[in-house]
This record gives structure tokens, sequence and C-alpha cells, in this order.
């Protein structure tokens, strides 16, 4: 049996026309006397043949306008990055954007409220969070935008990162990456 | 050389003029592209996966990475083989995916969707062998095969392709890939000689 798995590994070669003239003498003379690798090797030749003649499919009328229809849409998104932000990004980007504007405002109005000269009792915390907001918390419009700039630059990255994930390291090879 | 690729005319444009021609913007040329592969993409990726919808989308998805991604083609290889590899690799991470969401409905008990075929293991015994295997046994072997050895017999048997190239999109040593193609071809002949059985010598073709 060792000796007909041993046989059977050279199947491929025999089939191909590949194998040297030496094994491919011994291969035959064990064929010869060995019925179950030759009924194994017949049976290798009908399936190999049926694969060669499996039906071939066709894509679908509408495949090209599809395609061309998603390269528009990707074309789109390109243009107006923002909109490829996904699904829980938008919402999460919105939060996030009423949350600093509601930090702004109370740290403002409670600048506000300080300089008015109301005796009003400041928390030791919140005393040393007003200072701190004083010094470097308070954003411009001009430090937030690149902020929104990054998290674009991210979703690119991972996009290119996509890209390379489906390439092997031959394809990576090929894309320089 | 596929089999496609060897019916192509002589004088025809290659592969790699056109994805050149593409780079510098003329979009006519990938639609030469798509026109060209589209079929043979699909017929790789359906025997893959299993499932023509799926199929249909993987090779949609494949020709949006290569007009996303046109300048990351070198021509250091061919262009099939790059075509081939990003459409092998997407038929895979489709593969992964419906792995991930079966383990994920087993641990929930919801068994009655199911997103694609789980092929039959009960075959009809009444279908025996004629001139060749009937092709909804060949797919069902074909996808009880583990996808190493699904893929070399789809790219060497089905499509054609030569040992090289098959090394070359799936980046295996050629010594790999003949192990593969030879264990998968010993796989289906496992899976199907039911089909013999009983079968009165010298009535299936044999072309050896």
């Amino acid at each position: 049996m060792a000796e007909c798995d041993k046989f059977r590994m050279q199947f491929t070669d025999y089939l191909d026309g590949e194998l040297p003239v030496a094994e491919r003498t011994e291969l035959e003379a064990h064929l010869a006397i060995c019925e179950s690798c030759a009924e194994t090797l017949r049976q290798i030749r009908i399936i190999q043949q049926s694969l060669q003649n499996v039906p071939t499919l066709t894509t679908s009328p509408g495949f090209e306008t599809r395609l061309h229809q998603m390269i528009r849409e990707q074309e789109t998104r390109s243009a107006f990055p923002f909109w490829s932000f996904q699904g829980w990004k938008v919402p999460a980007m919105g939060s996030a954007l009423v949350l600093a504007s509601l930090g702004l405002f109370l740290v403002f109005n409670h600048q506000e409220e300080a300089t008015s000269g109301k005796a009003t009792y400041i928390p030791a915390a919140a005393q040393i969070s007003t200072q701190f907001n004083k010094q470097s918390v308070t954003p411009s419009p001009a430090q937030v935008k690149p902020v929104q700039e990054s998290e674009i630059a991210t979703q690119d990255t991972l996009m290119e990162e996509d890209t390379v994930q489906i390439n092997h390291r031959q394809v990576q090879f090929i894309t320089g990456h | 050389m596929t089999k496609t690729q060897r019916t192509r005319r002589k004088h025809e444009v290659t592969d790699e003029e056109l994805i050149a021609r593409f780079q510098m913007g003329d979009v006519q040329a990938f639609d030469a592209l798509v026109r060209r592969y589209k079929d043979q993409l699909l017929n790789f990726v359906f025997r893959f996966v299993g499932n023509r919808t799926d199929a249909e989308d993987i090779v949609q998805e494949t020709f949006l990475r290569v007009y996303k991604n046109k300048h990351y083609y070198k021509e250091i290889a061919k262009f099939s083989t790059w075509v081939y590899t990003i459409a092998g690799n997407l038929a895979k991470t489709e593969l992964r995916r419906r792995k991930r969401h079966k383990i994920f409905s087993v641990s929930n008990f919801v068994n009655e969707e199911k997103d694609y075929d789980i092929p039959d293991t009960e075959i009809a015994p009444d279908r025996k062998v004629d001139e060749t295997i009937k092709e909804d046994y060949i797919q069902k072997a074909i996808e009880k095969l583990p996808p190493k050895f699904r893929e070399v017999i789809i790219l060497r048997d089905i499509q054609g392709f030569a040992y090289e190239e098959i090394s070359q999109i799936l980046n295996i040593p050629l010594g790999t890939v003949k192990s593969r193609v030879n264990r998968g071809r010993l796989k289906l002949q496992e899976d199907l000689k039911f089909l013999f059985e009983n079968e009165p010598k010298g009535t299936v073709k044999n072309e050896g």
C-alpha cells in the first residue's frame, strides 16, 4: 500500500507527460499489476475530462452597467471624503461636535460669570479646570478642523491597508508595498 | 496561458498594453479588460464559492479594485496573474466571512436561514457516469475540497492555467502547486468513486 501511495503521487506528472522515462516505466509496470491504482488513474482521467467540460457561466446582462455605477459612486466618495464615513461614524462625529460645543459654551459662560464679579461658589476642581482651559484647552475653529482631516486620513489609510490585505506577498511586491 | 487566452487572435492588443493605456487615462482600455476577463473570473470565483450571486459580486469588486488601484500594477507580472490574485483573495475573504457567519449562527441557534448552499452529502444513487460526470456532482465535490486544493484544481483543470502562473497567482512554490493538484485530484476521485461502482467495464469513455 505504501508503494501504491508513492506511485499515486506521480499521477499528475504522468498525466502531464512530465514523468522521467525511468519513473514512467516503473509506474506503468506497477499499473499493469495493481488493479486498484490502474482504476484510480482511470477515474482521475474521467474526472479531469469532466472538469474541462463543465459549463461556462457568463456574467448577467447588467454587469458592466452596475460596475460603472459602482465606479461613479466610488469617485463621488473620493471627491467628497466626508461621505465615505460609514454608518456609526457620522452620528459619532456629530455627537462629538455637540459635546465639544457644549463644553466650549460652559467654559466661556463660566469665564464671563467669573469676570462679572458675582459672588459665586466655585469648587477647587472647577477653578483648576478653568485655569487649565484658559491656558491650553480653549480650541479655536482652526484647531478643530485638522482633527477632522486626520480622521479622514485615517479612513484613507484603512482603505489602502485593505487593498494591501487582498494581495499576498507577490502582489505586495508588484504594488510596491 | 488559459484556454480563453489561447483562443484570442494573434494581433489582439495584449492585456499589458490595455492596462498601460488605462494607467494613462484611457477608460475604454479598462472596459476592454472587463469584457475580456469578466466571464473567466466569474467561472473561477463561482467554482470557488459555489454561489453565482456572490461570485458576480466578487468579480465586480475585483474590477473596482483594479480601477481604483490601477497604478499599483507594474508590468513585472502578467495582468492575468494580478487580477486573478485579487479575485482569489476576495473569494477567500468571502469564505472566511461565511465561516464566521456560520459559527455565529450555530452559536445563536439560528439555523433556519443560510446565506449559501451547503453541498448535499447525499447524492441520488441512480446517477451513473456516462461520458463525463454530471456538473452538479463535480461542483459539489469541488466545494468539499479544502480551499488550498480547490483553488489549484479550478485554476489547472477547469481554467487551464500553466503551473508556473498558478504558482505566481497563489504565491506558492511550483512543487507545492503540483503536489496540491495531485492530492486534489486524488481527493476528488475518492469523493466521486461511488459513481463508478457497479459500472460495466467499457461503458465509461476513457481518453487515456
